[in-house]
């Protein structure tokens, strides 16, 4: 175990561009904070009937993916360009604990963000935390938390295959803003799409976490709960599967250094 | 299961296709290695050289299993690097020449670390290992510095430190002196010769003739995916080279020399440089030929500063086999 943590932290040290003051600063505090206020003040000028609650704690949840997504596609995607991929894989190393190595230290910052981004709407929107459960809101946040580093590393092997992050974190995350339910309400989406928002990580885990504000316990979203954490399970499995194929595929076609693959 | 062979290395019909496909779909096959054989002793260094393109690097690639062969088989002690790879992981390490495999933001001593927890090595273990190491490659002053910031001969030699870490008995080192100035490549050379000491088996490939000359045990030349040449750098000059070579030095330059030796019969070949006010040329011979004295005259006596008969070298007969 003690492995793994050390892979976990000089992985996350070697791979994470954005860990400097700056970048850190603010892409895990002030993109959060400057969505938050965008949504928030959007809604109002489009007089929106959804009251401003509804746009705070989605984007105070989406700020979790967000940074998860961001962080994790480009430690994959750096690891294949600096050609330490070959090196990880000639080794013999546990496949399945170097897929999650990747997310391991990323998943704490999908916690600071959320944590920082309900600071801010309390300290300046007036977020109210009188009905709060806060049991309920541990529980969904740390599970959404969960279920976006699956997906995360999931899109992470896209970005060892395609050699981009960009292209694919930002789809990715559009992809979350629209179909999860954190602006747009999931009922009013068209239905198949509301069958596709329930596949993806964030969707019910930001029904439990508003619903945790409403002073909802935790077993009364128990159904949320669980299905955020089985969306999480399911990523994991099918993103470590991937990577296996990708592997596999990289040694019959010999793609490791290459732009084919 | 594993055999108790005397060989670390054995490639049997060895073959490696590489695919792929234009816009069009149209498949386009490269067939970069074609039935190779090769047998290497255990606690050898061999050798594989061969022009860009040969089929080096894909062999050393399928050895280390990071690439799967399209036809054949390949063992390393024993264990076959498709059914096996997990063991072959085990009992190997590698060596790649060139700038990237490493982390550039962490520190040469982070790189090891991380490098021996993916290996399992328990981590006291790998700390004690870490400082061995880069003591041995001369990195231990360097061990808290970014690797962004060593310089390219520094790196190369933690990929050696890298590549012993689990301490393997089978070393693949691809073209370790690439691009490192001579003074740095020197020093990389100093380590195969003490590693093959300590009862390592070493594939080495490179480009540069001197190199596999002076390291080497055994020397495979490859061309085009095909074993063109094996044998000892001696067996390989005197079997292949079929060439003899006359060196001399002319005091008074004329540049029409090189091609009135050239007209001589059984001159198949003449290099001429200058070097300072001097002009060389290096003449070389149909094997057994003796043209000593048709070249002096051509040249004439007084003109002589030097005149040397040599054995070719393992360079001259490497062009040989691959022309």
């Amino acid at each position: 175990m003690t492995n793994f943590f050390i892979q976990s932290y000089l992985t996350y040290r070697a791979l994470f561009f954005w860990l400097n003051w700056p970048s850190y600063i603010g892409n895990v505090f002030l993109v959060p904070v400057l969505y938050i206020t965008m949504l928030l003040l959007t809604g109002r000028f489009a007089n929106s009937p959804l009251d401003s609650e509804f746009y705070v704690l989605g984007m105070a949840a989406y700020s979790t993916p967000f940074i998860l997504i961001w962080g994790i596609t480009q430690c994959n995607y750096y690891e294949r360009v600096t050609g330490t991929l070959a090196h990880v894989l000639g080794s013999s190393g546990n496949r399945w604990l170097i897929f999650w190595s990747k997310g391991t230290m990323h998943f704490p910052n999908g916690l600071f963000t959320v944590t920082s981004s309900l600071l801010f709407a309390w300290a300046f929107i007036g977020l109210d935390f009188t009905n709060l459960n806060w049991v309920t809101l541990v529980v969904s946040v740390l599970l959404f938390a969960l279920s976006c580093t699956a997906f995360s590393l999931c899109i992470g092997i896209f970005a060892i295959v395609m050699r981009s992050w960009l292209t694919l974190s930002a789809t990715a995350s559009g992809l979350l803003i629209l179909l999860t339910g954190v602006v747009i309400p999931l009922e009013d989406l068209p239905f198949f799409l509301h069958y596709v928002g329930n596949v993806l990580p964030l969707t019910n885990g930001v029904t439990a976490f508003r619903a945790a504000f409403d002073g909802a316990g935790p077993m009364s979203v128990g159904d949320h709960l669980i299905w955020e954490l089985g969306v999480g399970i399911s990523y994991g499995v099918l993103g470590y599967l991937f990577f296996l194929f990708v592997e596999a595929d990289a040694r019959r076609r010999g793609a490791y250094d290459t732009s084919i693959l | 299961m594993v055999a108790d062979s005397i060989n670390a290395v054995e490639c049997v019909n060895l073959g490696r296709v590489y695919s792929s496909r234009s816009a069009l779909g149209r498949r386009r096959d490269v067939e970069a290695l074609k039935d190779l054989n090769l047998e290497i002793p255990k606690g050898s260094v061999f050798g594989l050289l061969g022009p860009n393109g040969a089929g080096k690097t894909t062999t050393v690639r399928i050895l280390s299993t990071l690439l799967t062969p399209t036809s054949g088989r390949a063992r390393v002690l024993g264990y076959d690097v498709e059914a096996q790879a997990k063991q072959v992981r085990r009992n190997t390490g590698f060596i790649l020449g060139g700038e990237r495999g490493l982390y550039g933001r962490i520190t040469g001593e982070q790189n090891m670390h991380f490098f021996a927890a993916l290996n399992h090595i328990n981590p006291r273990d790998a700390k004690r290992r870490t400082r061995q190491l880069l003591e041995r490659v001369g990195l231990a002053e360097n061990a808290g510095m970014a690797v962004e910031n060593y310089s390219r001969g520094m790196k190369q030699r933690l990929h050696i430190a890298r590549g012993l870490l689990t301490d393997p008995p089978v070393l693949f080192m691809d073209e370790p002196t690439i691009g490192i100035d001579p003074v740095g490549a020197q020093e990389l050379r100093n380590y195969v010769p003490e590693l093959a000491s300590e009862g390592k088996t070493i594939l080495l490939t490179t480009h540069y003739m001197a190199e596999a000359d002076m390291l080497c045990d055994t020397i495979a030349i490859i061309d085009r995916g095909e074993l063109a040449a094996v044998g000892t750098p001696g067996e390989i000059k005197r079997r292949f080279s079929r060439i003899g070579i006359v060196e001399l030095t002319v005091n008074r330059p004329r540049e029409e020399l090189a091609g009135e030796i050239l007209d001589l019969e059984a001159v198949e070949r003449v290099e001429s440089i200058a070097e300072g006010p001097f002009q060389k040329l290096t003449v070389s011979l149909r094997f057994g030929e003796d043209l000593t004295d048709k070249i002096v005259e051509i040249v004439g006596t007084d003109n002589i500063e030097s005149l040397v008969s040599r054995d070719p070298t393992l360079e001259e007969a490497y062009i040989n086999i691959i022309r």
